[in-house]
């Protein structure tokens, strides 16, 4: 049984005479303990999906659970009380502004009813988690965006959640504050036993952190899986887009001898830094030439395809195939 | 030559009618401005029937000339005060006229609210009521003042006007001694020291404004 269940999951806007549909027939189980990722494009359904997990929307059919709990059938005030053990981060933040940092840790307990000496000690416990012990007296406007998330996440954590929510969280910082921010999360989650959902259109915030990932897509979950998986052969077409950063199936046109075999080989930011095409030439003494080859270097990292024309020998061909495998290349024949 | 104690009375008198009737207007204006930000179609509790309502009324008292509803409202200001004459007698119809004025100016400053900040409390299981006080208020503190200082600015202006109703204060002075009697020296003194007063308010309440904003 996962800490979040999400069945049959729709929602539909109504905008004038025409239905908007934000997702559709979404169904997928979160783990008690996982880090579990959703990606999609922009206006693929992420934040409607996530913000359904605490029923900040509400769904048009469809079931969701927490601990077993049909968030549909609490009272206003049942309710209230799952949220505090679903905290949320967001993209843009969210700080009360017109408050200093260690009272907006304090909020969320202030609202539960928390005395005041209480809620103090456990900001301070989460100023010092998130490392801003020192500007517990700061008001946000004179911190960082990294900064300003972290005050978020120990927010959000002040009501000892079983699961934590983001929203894009990284969405708004550079790489090297995203890293830090990931850490924190993993941090969260392996030391305190955090449930972490994630939604993103990023892929690097997928692969570093997360154990399971699904794909958005045009209101439908295209693909679910171990982030390692989904990585190495993402089976639908959105997926091979997010993880090569290119189109990896369509777009590539070229004339095709008869008789020929073509293989494509999927570069996902790890291999890369090892001349791997020159390895298996000298390995497996297979010639082999290049037909087209796209990479381009996302944040940091190689990601993008390679076909080779193999030789015609199929003992060759397999030789091939099996050092990539070893090589923790993805390859697959193209058709 | 006019006695300088008439200023001084007249200051007074305006002070009063102004402070009171703004402090009145604002314990009437402030909840009508949050239920009118709730009831609103993306507020906390959209209710179409209540909203469309109160906006109504509100529209209807802010489009009365204030001196037309100074005179529509004495019997009701006979009730509460006892008299129709004097600055006492000019706070009811300021408060009518003032608190939808208010409400509006309320509705309007909780408007400025970032969306997302009142998502993050729902999600921390925040009532409605402690999103209102905790969050909304709190948050639109600085917009609130700026807000004072043209409501009560406003209202001066007001106060002025019942002047010729006999309702006290510099507009009292300005016509009864610089426009029946045609002293050019009184109406010239009254209006200056109407402008330092507005001007005195004004800065006033921008400080408070800019000295509560955090995030500047």
């Amino acid at each position: 049984m996962g800490i979040i269940e999400i069945k049959d999951l729709t929602k539909k806007y109504h905008n004038h005479d025409n239905d908007l549909i934000a997702l559709q027939d979404i169904t997928f189980d979160i783990k008690k303990g996982e880090i579990f990722g959703i990606i999609g494009l922009s206006g693929a359904g992420k934040s409607t999906l996530v913000r359904m997990m605490n029923y900040l929307e509400k769904p048009t059919s469809g079931k969701v659970s927490f601990e077993g709990r049909d968030l549909a059938m609490l009272s206003d005030s049942e309710l209230r009380a799952v949220r505090k053990d679903i905290g949320m981060i967001f993209q843009s933040f969210n700080l009360l502004d017109q408050t200093s940092v260690i009272k907006n840790v304090t909020f969320p307990l202030e609202i539960s009813g928390i005395g005041k000496k209480e809620a103090m000690e456990r900001a301070r416990e989460l100023l010092k988690l998130v490392d801003l012990s020192d500007k517990e007296k700061e008001f946000p406007s004179k911190l960082s965006g990294g900064q300003k998330q972290r005050v978020a996440i120990a927010r959000a954590l002040a009501t000892k959640p079983k699961v934590l929510l983001c929203d894009e969280a990284t969405s708004a910082l550079d790489p090297k504050t995203t890293e830090q921010i990931l850490s924190l999360l993993k941090k969260v989650n392996i030391e305190m036993g955090v449930t972490i959902v994630i939604i993103t259109h990023q892929m690097s915030v997928i692969e570093k952190v997360c154990d399971r990932v699904a794909i958005l897509d045009k209101s439908r979950i295209e693909e679910i899986g171990n982030v390692k998986d989904v990585f190495k052969s993402p089976k639908s077409q959105i997926g091979q887009k997010l993880i090569f950063g290119a189109t990896v199936n369509k777009d590539v046109d070229f004339e095709k001898e008869v008789g020929k075999k073509y293989l494509r080989l999927a570069f996902d930011g790890d291999v890369t830094d090892r001349p791997i095409l020159a390895d298996m030439i000298l390995e497996t003494k297979c010639r082999v030439s290049i037909f087209y080859a796209n990479t381009k270097v996302i944040e940091g990292k190689v990601v993008g395809q390679l076909i080779i024309e193999l030789p015609n020998d199929s003992e060759q061909q397999k030789i091939i195939k099996d050092y990539l495998e070893r090589s923790g290349v993805s390859s697959w024949e193209v058709e | 030559m006019v006695d300088l104690n008439l200023y001084i009375v007249a200051i007074k008198e305006t002070f009063f009618m102004t402070l009171l009737s703004s402090a009145i207007s604002y314990i009437i204006g402030i909840p009508l401005g949050v239920l009118l930000y709730s009831t609103a179609k993306d507020g906390l509790t959209p209710n179409t029937y209540v909203y469309n309502t109160l906006s109504l009324v509100v529209n209807i008292f802010r489009s009365i000339p204030f001196l037309i509803l100074l005179i529509l409202v004495l019997p009701i200001t006979k009730v509460i005060v006892g008299t129709t004459i004097g600055a006492k007698a000019v706070v009811p119809p300021l408060v009518i006229s003032a608190s939808p004025y208010i409400a509006r100016m309320v509705e309007s400053s909780l408007k400025e609210v970032d969306f997302g900040v009142i998502e993050a409390a729902k999600s921390m299981g925040a009532t409605n009521m402690q999103i209102i006080t905790k969050v909304l208020l709190k948050e639109s503190r600085p917009s609130l003042f700026i807000g004072a200082a043209i409501s009560i600015t406003t209202i001066l202006g007001y106060s002025a006007m019942a002047g010729a109703v006999g309702g006290g204060g510099l507009g009292d002075v300005a016509i009864r001694y610089g426009y029946y009697r045609y002293n050019q020296e009184v109406m010239l003194i009254t209006v200056v020291l109407l402008v330092i007063i507005v001007q005195l308010l004004q800065s006033i309440f921008m400080g408070i404004a800019r000295k509560s904003d955090k995030r500047l």
